[in-house]
Parts: structure tokens; sequence; C-alpha cells
């Protein structure tokens, strides 16, 4: 994922957020948020990249650390080297083995019995 | 290669710091601190006070701008605030309005 | 004794099923699973109840918690409504989970979903049915083999409390429960081992239990 159009957005691992990133595009963290994350498009947080703060976005891939909850349209994908503490909520959520996770599913759904 | 991209659809609000490049495509406000360069694009606006080891303006920067090294605001580029930089250049076709200080 | 016992998929038990060895649901259970080995649920297996076990595979529908020493998988069309405890969990694309998910070992204090309610079903059927029960048309199916289902009352009351409310009593359970050496007691030691009071609490649950040990 390292091509990088103006339309969407990376934060290096060198950079740190303390505040919120919104608006249209999507956006692949390497650094730290401390802050809530509201985009149109897709997150991806990066091994290494941590956001301590509530994301909002089309869909969510975790390999780092979310400490916050997570709504999205589409997926969350949980990687083996990520550590997550929130709700998340998805149309899918998947989750690795080998991830870190104390998370609350709320995915809508019936049991068909 | 810039390691911080913030993309034109993109508003970034509160305080930034980066050991790396940051291009802003988009917005961001409040306070930015890089010890690397910055460059603000075209579209891109920032309104807060930057310190940076360089600060190039294509795009629409409000606020004070400390910069170890050069500050260069670019033909279309505007910056209103006070600078304190050991080189500036302000283009032909650059808006600039503020304090300039280039003691160092 | 066979190590791995399989609830057939036209299987139906009402109450709960423990004991050691593995077992494979691919019928119905409307009460707790707990057993030392593996637990395979197939996408057409049922269970209301919680279950627990070294490893679990579910591919079918669980409303219940689910415990594992090792691991769990939730497979591609299962559907669980409960909370997900393991050291090792993973949740593949096509598989639906609304619970809690924790990899950290204690269920944290965070609010339970609605399927807790679901959880006083096992016992209430378990009720009127000290001994668990078979339907006949299972006895037609060659895949009717039932598990291992005598296990001494006390286990079973201990299951039964320790992972679904923070009742005070039921963290000494919980803590028991943790401990792999204890799940391998079935026998009278840990019997003894446990007080009659953190039984009090769960009433509901422990009425089957009572009669369990009468029987036996």
């Amino acid at each position: 994922m390292a091509s990088v159009t103006p339309e969407s957005s990376v934060i290096g691992s060198g950079t740190q957020l303390v505040g919120r990133v919104s608006g249209s595009g999507g956006l692949r963290l390497e650094g730290s948020i401390r802050g809530d994350v509201s985009v149109t498009g897709a997150v991806e947080i990066a091994d290494g990249a941590s956001i301590e703060g509530g994301v909002e976005a089309s869909e969510l891939e975790i390999h780092g650390t979310l400490a916050g909850d997570a709504h999205t349209q589409g997926r969350i994908t949980v990687r083996e080297s990520a550590t997550v503490r929130g709700a998340l909520v998805g149309s899918q959520v998947t989750i690795e083995p080998g991830s870190k996770v104390a998370v609350k599913l709320d995915t809508e759904f019936e049991l068909d019995w | 290669m810039a390691g911080t991209v913030i993309g034109e659809g993109l508003s970034v609000d509160g305080e930034l710091t980066s050991d790396e490049e940051i291009v802003v495509h988009g917005t961001v406000r409040g306070t930015l601190s890089a010890t690397d360069v910055v460059s603000v694009g075209t579209e891109g606006t920032v309104e807060a006070n930057i310190q940076a080891a360089a600060l190039s303006v294509a795009g629409r920067v409000t606020g004070n701008v400390t910069a170890t090294e050069r500050i260069d605001i670019q033909a279309g580029g505007r910056l209103i605030g006070d600078v304190k930089a050991a080189r500036l250049t302000i283009a032909d076709g650059a808006s600039f309005k503020g304090n300039v200080d280039m003691d160092a | 004794m066979a190590d791995e016992s399989v609830i057939g998929a036209t299987t139906r038990i009402r109450g709960n099923v423990t004991g050691s060895g593995s077992l494979r649901v691919e019928g119905t259970v409307e009460g707790d699973v707990q057993v030392e080995g593996d637990v395979v649920l197939t996408e057409a297996g049922r269970v209301r109840g919680s279950i627990s076990g070294a490893t679990l595979h579910i591919a079918g529908q669980v409303a219940g918690d689910l415990h594992a020493t090792d691991s769990i998988s939730v497979e591609a069309g299962a559907r669980v409504v409960g909370d997900i405890i393991a050291a090792r969990i993973g949740i593949v694309e096509g598989a639906l989970v609304r619970g809690l998910v924790q990899t950290d070992g204690e269920p944290s204090a965070a609010p339970r979903p609605a399927a807790k309610a679901s959880r006083s079903t096992p016992a209430a059927a378990a009720r009127p049915a000290p001994v668990v029960r078979e339907r006949p048309s299972a006895a037609a199916s060659p895949a009717a083999r039932t598990p291992v289902t005598a296990p001494p009352a006390s286990r079973r009351a201990q299951s039964l409390p320790a992972r679904t409310q923070a009742s005070p009593a039921t963290k000494a359970e919980a803590e028991v429960k943790a401990k792999p050496s204890e799940a391998s007691e079935p026998k009278a030691p840990a019997r003894s081992r446990k007080p009659p009071a953190p039984v009090v609490p769960a009433v509901k649950r422990g009425a089957p239990a009572k009669k369990k040990r009468r029987a036996t």
C-alpha cells in the first residue's frame, strides 16, 4: 500500500497527532494518533502504529494498536500482530489468531433457530 | 519521499509533531512542529503556527512560522503570519503579509 | 470408552454435556457443553448454552459463551451470540459474532450482550431432565452415539455459574475453572473441594446438579 495519491493520506512513523482527523479519502497510519479518526475511505493501522480514540471509516485494517471503538460500513480486519481494545462494529469482523483482543462485537444478525 | 502526506480531502485538527517530511494537500489546524521539511501543496491549507527545518508554501498558510533553514513562498502561495528563518524567498506571484525576522 | 464422542445430526439433547475426551456436535444441545478435549461444532450443529474445552472449532450456531484453554476458531458460516474467551482466537471471514471477544483471560466487567438471557434456558430445560435425554429418532441414525453424559454434580454446578455472571461466589469457581488440572478431576476430590455455598447464589442452575448428586 505504498502508492500515495493526494486523495489518500499517510501519517508516517515519525509523526504523532494529538487531535482529530476527518474528511474524505483513505488513511494509512504508521505513526500515532491520540484522538478520533473519521474518514470516508479505508483506514489502515500499520504494525507499530497506534490510534487511541475512535475510528469511523468505510473499512478498517489493524496491524498495530487500536484503543477505542471502531465503526465501519464495511469490514474490520484484526491482523495477527494487532492489539485491539474497544467495540468493533462493521459488516464483517475478522480476527486473526495471534492477535490480542478485548473487544465487543456488535454485528447485526440473527440466529436461525 | 515524504513520510507524511495529508491528502486533499483530509483535515487534521490538533497538535502535529514529526521528525519526517510532511506534505499538506488537505487542511491542518492547530500546531505543526517538525524537524524536517514541511511543504504545503497548492490545495493545502495550514492554519497553525509552524515549526520546521524548512517550509515551502504553494497553498495557504495562516500562522507564525519558524524555520531553522529556509522559507519559500511559491507563486500562487500565500502566507499570513510572522516568519523567522535564515533564508526567505517570496516568488513573483506569491502573497505574503507579516513580519520577517532573518536574524540568525 | 471412545476418545471422541459424537452428537449426531438428528440428536437433540436437553441438558448439560460434560466429559473427558473430545466431542463433535452435529446435532443440537440445549445446555452447556464442557469437555477436556476438543469440541467441533459442525455447520448444522446448534448449542444453546456455553461450550468449553481445550480447542473449539465452531462452524455452527451458538447462543452462549465459548471458553477454551487453548484456542477457539469460529469458521465461515458460524454464528455466535455470546462471549469468546481463549488465548488464541480466530474469527474468519463469513463468521458472525456478537459478544465480547477476549484473548487476555479474565472476562472484563464490560456489559454483556443479550445472549445472557439464553443461558437460563438450559438450566430451565435441564430441570425436568436430570439425565441427558435422547430423542427416539436419533436412535435410528447411525451417528447417534451420545457422549459421556454422567458428570459429577459438583463439576457441573461449578461450570454453570463460573462464567456467566460476575457474582462474588463465582469468582472462586472461575479461578478454579481456569486451571487445567482442575478440569481433569471429575471425581470426588473436586466435589469435596467445592463448598456448598457457591451453589446457593445460582440456585436455578444448582437445582439440576443437586438432583444429579442424589441420583448418584
